[in-house]
Formats: structure tokens, C-alpha cells, sequence
């Protein structure tokens, strides 16, 4: 068996509001290779918030993982401690082999085991892990995660370390996943995808098979929510969860990117929509940066900027995005759809 | 290691889904005649769902396996052959471990690794309850052509190169384990919400809902597919009829229950007997429908399960008068009890 191995990773995904869509587009990013902008735009269109859950804004609710688009291929082992026992399974040697022959090795884990995690020592934490490599000459594992200095990016897991935060896990059985990139992978441009989604967003809608909470909302009136929640835990409790504010970064990021490739495609012919998509994205950007002042100063009046600013990003799209679909809907007719 | 060892499994009464079906097997072989009490609560609501032209009607809207109650651990093995190669597992091995340590093995094969088929796509479900390491045997349950579960013994190493074989690229296994901990609770609220939900034909459950259609009104769907079919002059699905006898005898035996755990009036039970056996002249007549085409039998089959939605509709708002009045007085006695 070799002595090391370090598989490609992205450390500056597109879309990081979670550690699974880090994990999951630093795969993609890290091993393409190629422009991945048309397939992206199809991508990340519609979102939804729930309040009672305990991630409520997400923006990836269709193929995170792009399984479907077979972009990334997986297995897994779902199995409880015991089996594995039965089984004589070791998770080092599992692991190992597995980075060899080109699977991310990813699951759940105790971080009161892994060092620079927020949990470390402290107390136990269930939270997602990827691994990308090993490294035999100082028994470690290589991962990737956001660490206690709030940033995305590689550290490592010593062996004995990994197996004590997978058989400390209070569940009753581990979810072990394997990923690997498809190497014939294609980022097809989906515009039959952009016209439904764009149009669920659009419309606070969701027609994709999901299942259906009675307090879930969807697209436009998701961010609403979201902001109402945000003004909410802002000036009731003074803490903002910058997650939220990332993936409404990572949303308009995305929607720019579309626009612009739309347009690139010919199918767009007001210049105007392609401005607007900018500024929506640099607003955006903006809350987020006032998110970090509010955690800062807890000053109630950065929080009401910072809904503002939403409220002010949600009109301009309610105002230009429906003009954007109809002219997709035009310009390329129904054949497609 | 054991050389013969072989995990207790029941036959079970309800046919329409070998899911359901080996589930059944694997609690009742486990817990005997206390299985009425995990009945009680499973295969209430219903629904009937047309994606594509591909009826079914579908009797357990959530948790056919009991997983969620914590009755049977599910656990699962799907992994790239590659990878099974390289890791070196030894399957023949890994499912005697399973089994002598309480893991039935679940999953989807060729009918043809039991002679039943000749053909390559034929599928059936099948379950590993037991091994015999003399004979190199595995003991599996599997469903026939015919719908019934046979039990098979079949050449271990055989039948682990025909999985291994299938044009697929990785390998499935899914592995049960009866929870002998459970401390099985009637939950009568949940019980309570299941039959609220199936007589107002919705569901209150977080799934996917679309093209789906619950409770008493998934049996008048069901009518009208029926009544579609005869005028087509096509077969009525065999799977479909199966169900609805699958249906009414579960509501029938978890009737029975509640009136021996004097929770309603025994005189519903009689009335979920005649539903029960109004259902078994819907098969019976359906299976003759289908092979003989003649619309009078089949018009037969309509009436009968119209009569039945239609005696379910008269007694079952009453059965949930009563199951709510026993929830109230279960709450307000926990409540004093405090």
C-alpha cells in the first residue's frame, strides 16, 4: 500500500454555506478541469426555510451531491458498531483503501476528538467529516472542514484520533459514505432545469419531488422568512448564524453567474438583467459583511441594515426575474420544455 | 463458527409486498402472538398513487419496515464491486456472522438464482434467515411466481457469484436485526392520528405527496381504475387486489386487539370481519375476472369493494370516537398519575 495520498479538492467552493456542500462541490471544482459554469447555472436555483429545523435556509435541496447529473458516484456503509465488529472491519485500513483507489471517504463523527474542531476536548459533537488523504509517515488522516478559526480548509486527523470520534457516536448505526469522481463526467448546459426552477423560485414554489411541510416556504418567500427570522434572533437573542448569510452570498453568486450565462448563450437580450444580477450579488456580499459586524458590535441598527438590504435584494429580483423567464421562455419556445 | 444456525421467521398473512411480507415474518417469528401490539399502529392509512400509468395502492404510508419504531435495526452494505474486490470481503463469510449474530440479510436478485424464471429480468426480494455450513447452504425466503414466499437452501458460495454477477455496479445488501429492547408502548396518539388521516383520506406525515391519494378516497380511486380497466377490458393488477385483502385484515386483527385490550366495543370487530371478508371475495373474484374476461364477474368485484368502502364508512368514524375518548382518559389518568 502506498504511504500517502492526497485526492483533489477544492478549498474555495462556490457554494460552502454547510460542510456537505463544501464537501461536495470542492470534489466537483477540484477534479473537473474543465468549465463547469454551464452545468452550475442549472444549479442552486430554488431555495426554502424552516424554522423548526435546525439548519433552516438551504439552497441545495436538488442533487446536492449530483448524483443524477452523474457528476459524482457513490456507496456506503450503513452499518452499527457491531457489525463491523462482527465483521473485523478496521476503519483505518477501510479508509485508506478506499482514498487509494480514488473514494472520499465521508460520514459523521465525534469532534470532541478531532483537533482545531471547535468541540475539541470540550464536549461531544455529532458533524459531517470528508476525508481527502493519508499519510502514513505521521499516521494521519487528511480532511477538510470548517475549524475553529471559522475558515474552510485542510487539517489533518490522527489515525487513533479518527477511529475514537467514529465509535463514540451516539447513534445507532454509522452512515459511511464513498465518493468518487466520474472522470467522463459532463457539465451539460440544463435549460429545461433553469426554466422550472427559476420559475418554483420565482413563484415560491416547489414541483420537484420533495416532501411537503405544511411551514415550509420556498424561493422568493424563503428569503423573506429568512430575513424575518434573522431580525427575529438579531434583536431577541443578539447572535446571528453567518451560515445564512453565506448561502444568500453563494445563491446570488450563482444567479450572476447564470445571467452571464444565459447571455453567453444568446438566450438574454437586455444587458440591463445582467446588471441587475450584479447588483443583487454585491448586495449580498454586503450583508454578509455586515453579518461579521453584527457579531462583532451587537449593535441592533447594523441587523436592520442588514434586513434592509434583503428586503431591498428581494425587489429588485421579484422586479427583473420574472422579465428573465419570460424572455427565456420566448427566445427558445416550447420544444424544450 | 456454528455450522447450522437458523433465525426464527413466521409466515406471514399479508402477501401484496415481500417487504412487508419478510418484516411481518421476521417480528412475528420474533414475538410471537405480542405482535398484535406493533399491528396495532402499522398499515392504518393507505394511498393510491398513478405516476406513469404505474398504479399502486399502497398500504404502509410510512415505516413499512418498523425501523422507526426501533423494532428492527436496519442496517446496509452498498459498495462498488471494485472496492468489495480490493477490501477482499469474503461475503459467504460475512452473512454466517450476520446470522449467527441475529442479521437477517435483505435484498433484490434474479427469480432465476431460484429456478424461477429463466429469465434474466425477473426480479424478486428475497431474505437470508439461516445457513447450513455442512451442505454449504443458505436458508432463504423468497417470493415465487405466484406471489407466496418459498423457502429455498441454496449453494452459498452459487448464490454470492450471482449477485456478484448482476450487471450492476455495485453490491446491496441490507441487513435486519429484531430489537429485542423495545419496550413495544401502544401509542394510541399516533394510532389515533393514523385513523383521523385515513378517514379523512389525507395524511398529516411529512412525505411526499404528489399524485398520491390517501385514506377512504384512495379506495374510490381505486374503483374508478378498476372500472377504467373493465371497460378497457383489461386485467385488474393482481398486486392491487392483494392489497386491499392485506388492508382489511390488518384492520380486522387490530380491532380485535383493542376490543381484548377493551379499548372499543367488541361489535366493531364483527363489523371489520365482514370488511375482511368482503376484501377476499374482491381477490378471488379478480383473479377469476382475469382469467376469463367476463364483465359481469368483473362488475362483481366493483360492487364488492364498493360495499365495503361503503361499511368501512358507516362503522370506522365510530371505532375513532372511541379511540380518541381512550386517549383522553389514558392522558388524564398519566396526568393524576403525575
Amino acid at each position: 500500500m502506498k504511504q500517502k495520498i492526497l485526492l483533489p479538492l477544492e478549498y474555495n467552493p462556490c457554494v460552502r454555506m454547510y460542510q456537505g456542500e463544501a464537501f461536495a462541490m470542492g470534489m466537483v471544482e477540484g477534479n473537473a478541469g474543465v468549465d463547469i459554469k454551464p452545468w452550475l447555472s442549472g444549479k442552486f436555483i430554488n431555495c426554502y426555510f424552516q424554522e423548526e429545523v435546525q439548519n433552516k435556509f438551504y439552497i441545495s435541496f436538488n442533487d446536492p451531491w449530483t448524483l443524477e447529473d452523474k457528476i459524482l458516484t457513490h456507496q456506503c456503509l450503513e452499518l452499527s458498531d457491531e457489525l463491523h465488529k462482527i465483521w473485523g472491519l478496521d476503519y483505518i485500513d477501510l479508509f485508506k483503501q478506499m482514498l487509494n483507489l480514488g473514494w472520499y471517504p465521508s460520514g459523521r463523527y465525534n469532534e470532541e476528538y478531532i483537533p482545531q474542531k471547535n468541540a475539541f476536548q470540550k464536549r461531544y459533537f455529532y458533524h459531517d467529516f470528508i476525508l481527502v488523504g493519508y499519510d502514513d509517515t505521521n499516521n494521519t488522516f487528511q480532511s477538510a472542514g470548517y475549524l475553529e478559526d471559522g475558515h474552510f480548509k485542510q487539517y489533518d486527523i490522527p489515525y487513533e484520533n479518527m477511529v475514537k470520534a467514529i465509535e463514540t457516536l451516539r447513534t445507532s448505526k454509522n452512515y459511511l459514505q464513498f465518493w468518487k469522481y466520474n472522470s467522463t463526467a459532463e457539465f451539460s448546459f440544463n435549460f429545461k432545469r433553469i426554466i422550472s426552477d427559476l420559475s418554483d423560485y420565482i413563484n415560491s414554489e416547489n414541483s420537484l419531488p420533495h416532501p411537503q411541510y405544511n411551514n415550509k416556504s420556498y424561493g422568493l418567500s424563503a428569503i423573506i422568512n429568512l430575513c424575518e427570522y434573522l431580525l427575529k434572533t438579531t434583536s431577541q437573542c443578539g447572535y446571528i448564524d453567518l451560515r445564512y448569510t453565506r448561502g444568500l452570498m453563494d445563491h446570488k453568486y450563482i444567479m450572476n453567474l447564470r445571467i452571464k450565462t444565459l447571455h453567453e448563450h444568446n438566450l438574454l437580450n437586455n444587458r440591463m438583467w445582467l446588471e441587475k444580477s450584479k447588483t443583487v450579488y454585491d448586495i449580498a456580499k454586503k450583508i454578509h459583511l455586515l453579518g461579521l459586524k453584527f457579531i462583532i458590535t451587537k449593535q441592533i441598527s447594523i441587523a436592520q441594515k442588514l434586513c434592509d438590504m434583503i428586503y431591498e435584494m428581494v425587489s429588485i429580483e421579484k422586479d427583473y426575474l420574472p422579465n428573465v423567464l419570460i424572455s427565456l421562455k420566448s427566445n427558445v419556445g416550447d420544444q424544450l420544455l | 463458527m456454528e455450522k447450522k444456525c437458523q433465525l426464527p421467521f413466521v409466515e406471514p398473512e399479508i402477501m401484496s409486498n415481500a417487504y412487508y411480507a419478510f418484516s411481518w415474518g421476521v417480528i412475528k417469528g420474533n414475538l410471537g402472538d405480542e405482535y398484535d401490539k406493533i399491528l396495532s399502529r402499522k398499515y392504518i392509512n393507505c394511498y393510491f398513487e398513478k405516476p406513469f400509468q404505474n398504479e399502486k395502492f399502497v398500504i404502509a404510508t410510512v415505516d413499512a419496515l418498523s425501523e422507526k419504531q426501533n423494532v428492527i435495526l436496519n442496517q446496509a452494505l452498498n459498495l462498488h464491486k471494485e472496492v468489495a474486490s480490493a477490501l477482499r470481503l469474503d461475503f459467504v463469510s460475512m452473512i454466517k456472522q450476520c446470522i449467527l449474530n441475529g442479521y437477517y440479510v435483505f435484498n433484490t436478485c434474479p427469480s432465476i438464482c431460484f429456478n424461477e424464471s429463466d429469465s434474466q429480468n425477473s426480479k424478486t426480494k428475497f431474505l437470508v434467515i439461516g445457513y447450513d455450513s455442512i451442505n454449504e447452504r443458505f436458508i432463504i425466503k423468497a417470493s415465487n411466481q405466484v406471489g407466496c414466499l418459498n423457502t429455498y437452501e441454496v449453494n452459498d458460495r452459487e448464490f454470492i457469484d450471482r449477485l456478484l454477477n448482476l450487471p450492476k455496479e455495485n453490491i446491496e445488501l441490507k441487513f435486519w436485526r429484531f430489537n429485542n429492547d423495545n419496550p413495544l408502548i401502544l401509542d394510541l396518539s399516533a394510532i389515533v392520528a393514523e385513523f383521523s388521516d385515513y378517514i379523512n383520506s389525507k395524511t398529516s406525515l411529512v412525505q411526499y405527496t404528489k399524485n398520491k391519494i390517501y385514506g377512504f378516497e384512495a379506495f374510490e380511486r381505486l374503483i374508478e381504475y378498476l372500472k377504467e380497466k373493465l371497460l378497457l377490458g383489461q386485467p385488474f393488477k393482481r398486486e392491487l387486489l392483494q392489497s386491499v385483502v392485506d388492508h382489511k385484515y390488518c384492520m380486522w386483527k387490530r380491532l380485535k386487539y383493542f376490543a381484548q385490550q377493551q379499548i372499543i366495543s367488541r361489535e366493531y370487530v364483527a363489523s371489520a370481519e365482514i370488511v375482511y371478508k368482503l376484501s377476499t371475495s374482491v381477490f378471488s373474484l379478480g383473479l377469476e375476472y382475469n382469467v376469463i374476461a367476463d364483465r359481469s364477474t368483473g362488475e362483481k368485484v366493483i360492487e364488492s369493494l364498493t360495499n365495503l368502502t361503503e361499511k368501512e364508512k358507516e362503522y370506522l368514524p365510530k371505532v375513532l370516537e372511541e379511540l380518541t375518548a381512550a386517549k383522553l382518559d389514558l392522558t388524564k389518568n398519566n396526568h393524576c398519575n403525575q
